[in-house]
């Protein structure tokens, strides 16, 4: 670019390729390609270049395009319907649901069921036929049946009594 | 009697819209050489350009919905398909693969490109295509998306602006700037 005359030339070369100057622009760049020589030769490369552009050899895809984007298209879609299954709210509150009701099953299980060790709370429904653990000597001394009232001993009744089926449970002291 | 015009771009959009898979085969049949021959100048490797033009015919359809008919269909698939170029220009640049395109002229050896690349339909007939798909290469991006779009694919000023998002009067002066660029390069390159 030898002067702005030149620079402001060049900036017009591609309005003046697509012919969408103005009659008067047009002709300007008509009067400046005639009298200088490096415009004029790079106005020329620049047609080349264009020429060649257009000329490139076009691509084609190949041939199995089509059916390997349908095929990835149909594996997105399978995806999709396990995200969506996975990541459903129902889907959560259902397994929430599962789990907490395996928890409670397992808790009651472990309440109720006397025959673990370890559970003091299954004492409370140990039956009169089970044998009682060794409870201490001051609380209880014997078991007195109400049918069997009378029965005497050298220990002092005490008037606490629990009743239980019709049997009578004294809590007594013993004396030494 | 039936009507054998062929359906435009964007009746076969509003029918795959309201369900018609079919549609969707035949827009993927129109436009994946054209999309193939865009993305292509932008990776050079065809293995890569093909799998991007099929993700963004995954994009169309998934996204079918996104698409109104205030633009043009080829403006917005070829928005799809230059974002997601750009976005693989810009992970191999950071994953430090120096292309042509990363290194200035005065780091890069003059060798002709390879044209072997085991794929299909690439043939450069001659050294000239070479030539200005190294002086393409070698161009900043913004001057290279331009001249693919303008000069390669032959698009409009108008839909070059839609796509680009940019003012008619900056595709026009890109336009010019970007031919200039590549007839210095190339005489650069014939030196």
């Amino acid at each position: 670019m030898q002067n702005n005359e030149c620079t402001y030339i060049c900036e017009q070369f591609t309005g003046y390729q697509d012919d969408s100057l103005s009659s008067e622009i047009k002709a300007r760049v008509d009067s400046h390609l005639a009298i200088c020589n490096a415009c004029f030769s790079v106005f020329q490369e620049l047609t080349q270049v264009i020429s060649q552009l257009h000329d490139l050899q076009p691509i084609s895809t190949s041939s199995n395009f089509t059916n390997d984007l349908l095929l990835k298209i149909h594996e997105s879609d399978n995806e999709n319907l396990m995200q969506k299954f996975y990541h459903s709210s129902y889907t959560r509150i259902a397994g929430i649901a599962i789990a907490a009701g395996f928890v409670v099953a397992v808790g009651l299980n472990m309440w109720i069921d006397p025959v673990l060790q370890g559970n003091p709370r299954g004492m409370n429904t140990y039956t009169e036929q089970q044998n009682a653990q060794p409870i201490q000597e001051n609380f209880l001394v014997g078991l007195t049946d109400s049918i069997t009232a009378g029965q005497t001993d050298s220990l002092q009744s005490h008037p606490s009594t629990i009743n239980s089926n019709n049997t009578s449970l004294q809590l007594v002291s013993g004396k030494k | 009697m039936t009507d054998n015009t062929p359906k435009t771009d964007e009746q076969l959009i509003a029918e795959f819209q309201g369900g018609n898979e079919l549609a969707f085969v035949e827009l993927v049949d129109r436009y994946k050489d054209r999309l193939i021959n865009f993305v292509y100048r932008f990776l050079n490797d065809m293995t890569d350009a093909e799998d991007l033009v099929q993700e963004t015919f995954l994009k169309v359809y998934k996204k079918k919905h996104a698409y109104r008919e205030i633009a043009k269909f080829s403006t917005w698939i070829y928005t799809i398909a230059g974002n997601l170029a750009r976005s693989e220009l810009r992970k191999r640049k950071r994953r430090k693969t120096y292309t042509m395109s990363a290194l200035s002229f005065d780091d890069n050896e003059f060798t002709p490109v390879d044209t072997d690349k085991g794929t299909e339909g690439i043939v450069f007939n001659s050294y000239a295509g070479e030539e200005i798909m190294k002086a393409i290469d070698n161009l900043p991006e913004p001057f290279k998306t331009i001249t693919i779009l303008r000069d390669i694919q032959e698009l409009s000023y108008d839909d070059i602006s839609t796509i680009l998002d940019i003012p008619m009067g900056t595709v026009k002066s890109r336009v010019n700037r970007a031919r200039l660029k590549l007839q210095e390069t190339l005489s650069y390159l014939r030196e």
